[in-house]
């Protein structure tokens, strides 16, 4: 392999790579939905028997 | 509310997330907790059999026993304790709904055309003790709700909240035998993990002399011990129990308060600077209670007064002890000397306490 070429398929490998480094860095570890909080009781104590959940009950 | 943590998100989503900020309808035989309290969360399953709860809280501060990591850690076990139940439920027996609009006191208010935009948790104690008193069977006891653990002789660490980090000498917590480090286990048979769990048991139990089972581990090791309790155990000091709304309820009531001086305001006054003493910004005029406002100013009290001591007592960490020293303490009829500072002089005055 001529060194020109060689030296421009190493330059495309590490460009891939730290293509794929900072995508990962920027997207990070997956967040967590946002609760979506009830405020009818009735109703969901009817959603948490139907769906076999436990609750949790703010009062503030 | 604040943007939870997203580890409190990632546990909360395997739940039914509710937010109750009116207690309007609520049922209060199945969302049973320390009303006085201005967060709570109850851990429970939809048939009423409430797991835990968390948000109690001391006189130290209204967040002391509310850290997030404890509620992740509480949120992450109980949903091992909800797969067990769901295999052998126990529902609590099923109850009539009881509202805090049927109160006796509450429904005749709301019946007469008072309108009431939001019922705050502390307005259901409030409409508790007024149903209690038109019924003669109110006692100052009724007010010593949901019992700090320290009645037991014992303090809860703040993180881990099953855990002694305190037993004091003499206590019934010490009599049987508990010792810092121990970690609860069950109260009566109930399983304890929260400051709060610890407070159901207590508030459910009688306030005469009893007995308490209570199970602990000890290095690892099981362990089972009674506390013995006098009668009148709940009976909180004054200082355990300042924080609580409930204590506006008792009576004698002195008909004034106002703001406690900052150790700049006590030097700039000659006074020592760790010395508690309050400026009197109000006599209680108005409502209910005028009478006991009206009697202070008859006695000599004036808006602007520094109170220095009452009945000779100025061993107070706060306003709010003050008030609870005063109501828990003082016999209708007595008369109790109240030293002042007035434009740099010192008098005493006199003030019948009235109920």
């Amino acid at each position: 392999m001529r060194p020109a070429v060689f030296l421009t398929v190493a330059l495309l490998v590490v460009a891939s790579l730290g293509a794929i480094v900072f995508a990962t860095a920027r997207s990070g570890p997956e967040e967590p939905a946002e609760l979506v909080w009830r405020t009818d009781l009735d109703a969901a104590r009817e959603e948490a028997l139907r769906d076999g959940a436990p609750m949790l009950v703010v009062f503030r | 509310m604040a943007r939870p943590p997203a580890e409190f998100r990632e546990v909360a989503a395997e739940y039914i997330p509710v937010r109750v900020t009116d207690m309007a309808d609520v049922d209060l035989n199945v969302y049973r907790f320390d009303y006085d309290l201005t967060f709570v969360a109850l851990l429970m399953h939809p048939d009423g059999t409430i797991y835990h709860t968390f948000g109690g809280r001391d006189w130290t501060g209204p967040a002391s026993y509310l850290p997030m990591e404890s509620l992740v850690d509480l949120l992450r076990r109980t949903l091992v304790e909800h797969a067990a139940y769901q295999r052998n439920p126990a529902p609590p027996p099923a109850q009539e709904p009881r509202t805090v609009q049927q109160i006796p006191t509450m429904a005749k208010r709301l019946a007469a055309g008072e309108r009431v935009d939001c019922f705050h948790c502390h307005t259901v104690h409030d409409a508790q003790v007024a149903s209690r008193r038109q019924e003669g069977i109110w006692s100052r006891e009724d007010a010593f709700v949901w019992p700090d653990p320290i009645q037991l002789g014992w303090t809860l660490d703040r993180l881990d909240q099953d855990r002694l980090v305190a037993v004091n000498e003499p206590s019934p917590a010490h009599a049987a035998g508990l010792e810092p480090g121990d970690r609860l286990i069950a109260l009566n048979g109930i399983q304890v993990v929260t400051f709060g769990d610890v407070q159901r048991v207590l508030h459910e139990a009688d306030a005469g002399e009893i007995e308490l089972e209570v199970r602990f581990l000890r290095k690892g090791d099981g362990r089972t011990a009674r506390l013995l309790l006098p009668a009148g155990w709940k009976t909180p000091t004054p200082e355990v129990f300042s924080w609580r709304a409930i204590k506006w309820n008792l009576s004698p009531r002195p008909g004034f308060g106002g703001n406690q001086l900052s150790g700049k305001e006590l030097r700039a006054l000659g006074l020592e600077p760790d010395r508690f003493a309050f400026r009197v910004t109000y006599l209680v005029t108005w409502g209910e209670h005028a009478d006991s406002g009206r009697n202070a100013r008859r006695a000599g009290i004036r808006k602007g007064d520094i109170v220095l001591s009452v009945a000779g007592n100025h061993d107070f960490d706060s306003v709010s002890e003050y008030h609870a020293w005063f109501r828990m303490t003082r016999t209708t009829g007595e008369t109790v000397p109240v030293e002042l500072l007035r434009d740099g002089k010192k008098l005493s005055v006199e003030l019948p306490v009235v109920d």
